[in-house]
C-alpha cells in the first residue's frame, strides 16, 4: 500500500475554525474564511469580555483545533465585527 | 413654521373637505358627484388612500440573519477592503482586529447611558504604531446640567470602557458638547 495523503477542504477548515471560536467565552457568533496559509475569522461578542483578550482566545482556539483536527498550521486573524450590548440585540 | 394653506378647487369648494370625505369612505354630496373638481379631487384622494393602506400592510423584510450578514459585510471587507481600517488589537500570536463602528457602538451606548448625556458622533483613531487610541466624542446634553463634572465623569467612563470592554488603552479624550435639550 502506497502513502496516504490527507486533504482538509477549505469548507471543512472553515467550519472547524468557526466551530472552535464558537466555542470560547465571550464569543456570540463567528464565521471563517481560510485562504492559503491563512485563516480569516470574523466574530461577534458580548458585551463584557475585553474584545482583545477574546480575539486572542479565539486565535489560540482556532490554530490548537485546526493543528489537531486537520492536521494544518495556519495563521490565525481574527476581527471582532460586532459588540453584542445586551441578549435581545442578537438574533437567534 | 405655518401650515401651507390648502387653495380651495375651482369650484370654490374646500378641497380638504373632499379629501377628508374620501379618506372616510363617505361619498360626494349632491354638488361633488355633478362638479368635475370635486370629482377628480376625490377620486386621485382614494387613489392615494389605498395606495397607502396597500403599503403600509405589505410586511417590511427583515433579514432573518443580520449578524451573519454583518460578519459576511466584515470577512468581504476584509478580502476587498472598502471600509476604514479596523483597530489593531494586539497578541502574541499576530495582530487581530476590532471593527471601528463595534467599538464606537460601545462607546456611545455609554455616553446614552449616563443621565442627561446623547451622544452625537464618535471617531476613533489609532495614530501611534501601539494600539493606544484616541477618542473625540460629540454629545447634547440636558440644559442645567452641570457640563464640567457630567463630562468629567463621561471621560473617565469611556477610559475604562475602552480598556476594560475593547481592551485598547486610551491616549486620548476629547468631549464636545454640540447641543442642549430643554426639558
Amino acid at each position: 500500500m502506497g502513502g496516504v495523503t490527507l486533504h482538509v477542504a477549505d469548507a471543512a477548515v472553515a467550519a472547524l475554525a468557526a466551530a472552535a471560536a464558537r466555542g470560547v467565552p465571550g464569543v456570540v457568533a463567528a464565521r471563517a474564511a481560510p485562504a492559503a496559509e491563512l485563516v480569516r475569522v470574523t466574530v461577534a461578542v458580548r458585551l463584557g469580555d475585553s474584545c482583545r483578550d477574546v480575539a486572542e482566545a479565539v486565535q489560540r482556539a482556532v490554530t490548537h483545533t485546526l493543528a489537531e483536527s486537520a492536521g494544518r498550521t495556519a495563521l490565525v486573524e481574527v476581527t471582532v465585527a460586532e459588540i453584542v450590548l445586551r441578549s435581545r440585540d442578537h438574533p437567534s | 413654521m405655518t401650515e401651507a394653506e390648502i387653495a380651495p378647487l375651482a369650484c370654490g369648494r374646500d378641497a380638504a373637505l373632499v379629501w377628508d370625505r374620501a379618506e372616510a369612505g363617505l361619498p360626494l354630496d349632491a354638488h361633488g358627484r355633478g362638479c368635475p373638481h370635486c370629482s377628480a379631487a376625490y377620486a386621485e384622494a382614494r387613489r392615494l388612500d389605498v395606495a397607502v393602506h396597500r403599503m403600509a400592510a405589505e410586511p417590511v423584510p427583515v433579514p432573518e440573519q443580520k449578524l451573519e450578514a454583518v460578519l459576511g459585510r466584515v470577512l468581504e471587507t476584509a478580502r476587498g477592503g472598502r471600509q476604514p481600517e479596523p483597530l489593531r488589537l494586539d497578541s502574541p500570536l499576530g495582530p487581530n482586529r476590532l471593527a471601528r463602528p463595534a467599538a464606537a457602538t460601545v462607546l456611545r451606548a455609554l455616553v446614552d447611558g449616563m443621565d442627561g448625556m446623547r451622544a452625537r458622533s464618535c471617531r476613533i483613531e489609532q495614530p501611534g504604531p501601539e494600539q493606544a487610541i484616541e477618542v473625540a466624542l460629540t454629545v447634547a446634553a440636558r440644559f442645567g446640567l452641570d457640563l464640567v463634572s457630567t463630562t468629567a465623569r463621561l471621560r473617565q467612563a469611556v477610559t475604562a470602557a475602552g480598556e476594560q470592554a475593547l481592551g485598547l488603552p486610551l491616549r486620548r479624550v476629547d468631549i464636545e458638547v454640540v447641543d442642549l435639550w430643554e426639558v
